[in-house]
């Protein structure tokens, strides 16, 4: 079946299983590698996207589900806050493997899209289904205070 | 093992048409080895002043595309904003001679400490020639000459870059001894520079093996027998009809099934009814088994490992007498990154694009399912989403190469996260027994241990598992190790830190019982029987830890020890355990003395990221075997320590001169035993099986 979606401002019309996940859809049909596959189950993290700006994970939504809403991957992150928390990632030395890290960084830019100042349980709630084997938490989360913190010397 | 290597190191340029310079060596292993005598490591020196250092190493995550190039780069006194870095399998033009050179496995925490010297030698030699090419067209005395940031400047003639350079360089004979600099000089090396790596893995950008694309690929999902020794009993009847898979190929144990998606060839393979012939001794094989078996196996005599004095009779002689077993479950490696390859298989050659760390013996593997010669067959490395020693091993690179040969066409094969935790090469199961005699100045007068499980190299071959157990650290005049082998038909392999991560916590578990039944603190109980490096360790992370003053009311330490390799490391956990049970870990110190630093940030994320992983299994990690077969499938039974429950980390670095050793897997043995000795001081519970999880503190 045909289907017509929106990536990070691009329209995309793709002929795929109606139950094929966003996931396989994005790395096999467009070519976007960035969001990556690690459980399959939606329990890790590795394949968040943001759908219409809400952190989905893209392994458990068919392509037929998708509809009009807008998807954004990780290599569409390019805004001021995309490009603050990725700027935060990059100084506090955050990635190791680097597997996990786009997964992350979604969900980073969607806690600080929603809530500026998280405190250290927001944070610990928001990441708490991001996998890291490397175990990178401890940057993470200075990552996040950092952009935290630039966002508010901004206002 | 201590395997005692002389190195020489043997330069050599390569000139390659209008290319620029490009300068390689060879790292010739002792006794001398006829396939180690290759080019390696390379500096390409474009024309327009772009330096790129090969790196034949496997990234994954520990840094070597980084710390490599930063040896080099000091040297040759290159612009480190300019530098780029190309992974190149370590094999053929690239291969090393050394320690794990002969296999070309990136492991065992090897890689800073055999290229540092050879690296520095190939900065230094090709910026030697940078100056001679430069005194030659300008006709001036090279010592006039300042090389810097890839440019080199004269008094009176002005600078000119290294590209510029580059292509007469190439010419110029390679020096045999070049100058090295005096480390007082270092402006890269020692330095927190960030890693080469991360920008490219923040947008998505990095090509891991699960993102190799090649044009006409196709995608495989596999289905291996869920008991271990399995093999798949009616191929012949299995048919891609009524599913969109376009053909199904026999693996090793299994099937894989290739369609134009992976997405199709996974839910083909769901689809397919296959049935397996078992071995019979595996059937009913359990985790109780295997703990009964090395139960069992611990009253067998062994092999003896250690002796020191005569622990028998002094163990006669002690007041104080200490007996305890303890028992590690097998561990998954777990990989963000399940095991995938891709392939492309023709008559005459073989192409594989893989995350490995050995390229080497990939290529083995490719060779032996083609029968093509080695030099047919070309390696293409990538990003590894996580190494943990499971992608040293070739399964997955097999999977691919049969699949492509099979269907004529390039195959990805990507294993479900299913198929990966139950299709590991597993950390073995142990069990341990020490029995240790403690005089009345509170001396450890007798220490017996004997260890059983399965061996990786097996018979006489077992360092690898006796390593931090036949060879501990502390003064004890009267010792002795014995290892019994176990086997159980489990695949076993190479988990980070391999024999430490049981050992570490066998000896440290003891050493904190014996501190307790002297009625001595574990710290000053253990300074007792350490001096030199190991004793400033200690010291040093009693101080950054605040040792007797935990961090948070109510919470209690633990402290371990635990060398690994040259490099020495102890680690004080902060610990409070809740009414409920819940065991927390507030805060984790670690001191660590691993010779010079190539760059300490790269370090202390190691140690970080160490203690991360050897937390998780030590809270949770577990493999448990139910008829046969791994009962976990996913990250719901075999979790992983999220942000939330992740400690707050605190590493120092002590640079006491000694030679530089491995940082990748020393940070992983002592964070369970200073877990669980911190656990003992907070409720008296003494934690003698892993994962603490099996515990409930009620």
């Amino acid at each position: 079946m045909e289907f017509t979606i929106k990536v990070n401002g691009k329209t995309y019309t793709v002929d795929v299983d109606p139950h094929k996940p966003l996931l396989w859809v994005l790395r096999e049909d467009i070519g976007l590698c960035g969001t990556k596959f690690s459980c399959g189950i939606g329990i890790c993290g590795a394949c968040s996207v943001l759908l219409d700006g809400i952190v989905t994970r893209s392994c458990m939504v068919g392509i037929e589900s998708v509809g009009y809403r807008e998807v954004t991957t990780i290599e569409g992150i390019n805004d001021a806050l995309g490009k603050g928390v990725k700027d935060a990632w990059i100084e506090e030395k955050v990635s190791q493997c680097g597997y996990c890290q786009p997964g992350q960084i979604i969900n980073a830019y969607h806690l600080l899209s929603i809530n500026p100042q998280p405190t250290d349980d927001d944070i610990n709630e928001s990441m708490r289904s991001n996998l890291c084997r490397c175990g990178t938490y401890q940057r993470i989360r200075s990552a996040i205070k950092k952009t935290a913190a630039i966002i508010n010397q901004q206002k | 093992m201590e395997l005692q290597m002389t190195r020489r190191t043997f330069l050599k340029t390569t000139v390659l048409g209008l290319t620029g310079l490009t300068l390689g060596c060879t790292i010739e292993s002792w006794p001398p080895d006829e396939k180690s005598s290759n080019v390696t490591v390379w500096i390409n020196i474009s024309l327009d002043n772009q330096i790129i250092i090969m790196v034949a190493k496997a990234e994954m995550g520990q840094g070597v595309s980084t710390a490599l190039p930063m040896i080099v780069a000091e040297e040759l006194e290159a612009d480190w904003i300019k530098i780029k870095f190309d992974l190149k399998g370590e094999m053929g033009d690239y291969s090393i001679g050394g320690t794990m050179g002969m296999t070309g496995i990136t492991g065992g925490s090897t890689s800073i400490s055999t290229l540092y010297e050879p690296l520095r030698e190939v900065g230094a030699a090709a910026k030697e020639m940078l100056i001679t090419a430069c005194a030659q067209r300008w006709q001036v005395d090279p010592e006039s000459l300042t090389a810097k940031d890839s440019y080199i400047t004269h008094p009176t003639m002005g600078s000119i870059s290294y590209g510029e350079l580059a292509e007469e360089a190439s010419l110029l004979p390679v020096p045999e001894n070049p100058k090295l600099k005096d480390p007082s000089e270092f402006k890269i090396i020692g330095k927190p520079l960030a890693r080469l790596d991360t920008p490219d893995h923040i947008e998505g950008k990095s090509v891991f093996g699960i993102d190799v694309k090649v044009p006409e690929m196709l995608y495989a999902a596999v289905r291996q027998s869920p008991v271990f020794g399995g093999e798949v009993s009616n191929f012949d009847s299995l048919t891609v009809e009524g599913t969109n898979a376009e053909a199904i190929v026999k693996i090793p144990a299994g099937v894989a099934v290739v369609a134009k998606s992976y997405w199709e060839a996974e839910r083909a393979a769901q689809s397919l009814e296959l049935e397996f012939e078992i071995p019979e001794e595996m059937e009913d094989l359990s985790s109780e088994d295997i703990s009964q078996q090395l139960t069992q196996d611990l009253t067998k005599p062994g092999t003896q490992v250690r002796l020191i004095g005569d622990p028998l009779s002094a163990m006669e002689t002690a007041p104080i007498k200490v007996e305890a077993v303890y028992e590690v479950p097998l561990l998954a490696h777990a990989t963000m990154e399940p095991m995938t390859c891709t392939a492309k298989v023709t008559s005459e050659s073989c192409e594989v694009w893989v995350p490995t760390q050995g390229a080497r013996i990939v290529q083995a593997a490719a060779r032996s399912n083609t029968g093509l010669d080695a030099s047919s067959i070309e390696v293409h490395p990538t990003y590894l989403g996580g190494g943990f020693g499971r992608k040293v091993e070739t399964d997955y690179v097999t999977h691919a190469v049969l699949a492509a040969k099979a269907v004529g066409k390039p195959v990805k094969v990507i294993w479900s996260r299913e198929e990966d935790i139950q299709h590991d090469f597993y950390r073995p199961a142990f069990k341990a027994e020490l029995k240790g005699g403690i005089d009345d100045n509170n001396k450890i007068i007798s220490w017996i241990g004997k260890s059983a499980g399965p061996s990786l190299l097996g018979g006489s071959l077992n360092f690898m598992e006796t390593a931090g157990f036949s060879n501990i650290s502390y003064d004890v005049s009267n010792m002795s190790a014995h290892y019994v082998e176990s086997n159980f038909g489990i695949p076993i392999g190479w988990w980070r830190s391999i024999g430490y991560s049981q050992n570490g916590f066998f000896v440290e578990s003891f050493m904190d019982e014996l501190a307790h039944a002297a009625g001595d603190d574990p710290l000053e109980f253990r300074r007792a029987h350490l001096n030199g490096r190991s004793l400033t360790i200690l010291e040093e992370v009693a101080e950054i830890a605040n040792w007797g003053q935990p961090t948070v009311p109510g919470a209690a330490q633990g402290v371990a020890f635990v060398p690994h390799g040259g490099t020495i490391l102890a680690q004080i956990a902060d610990v409070s355990v809740e009414s409920g049970g819940k065991v927390i870990v507030h805060k984790v110190c670690c001191a660590i003395d691993c010779g010079d630093v190539v760059n300490p940030d790269i370090v202390k994320a190691q140690i970080e990221g160490a203690i991360i992983f050897g937390l998780t299994a030590a809270l949770y990690g577990e493999i448990t075997i139910h008829d046969g077969r791994a009962k976990q499938s996913n990250f719901h039974d075999y979790p992983v320590l999220t942000m939330k429950d992740s400690p707050s980390m605190e590493t120092e670095i002590i640079i006491s001169g000694s030679r530089r050793s491995g940082v990748g897997e020393g940070g992983v043995p002592p964070i369970a035993p200073a877990v669980t000795n911190a656990i003992f001081a907070a409720t008296g519970h003494r934690i003698r099986r892993l994962p603490i999880s099996r515990y409930d503190f009620i």
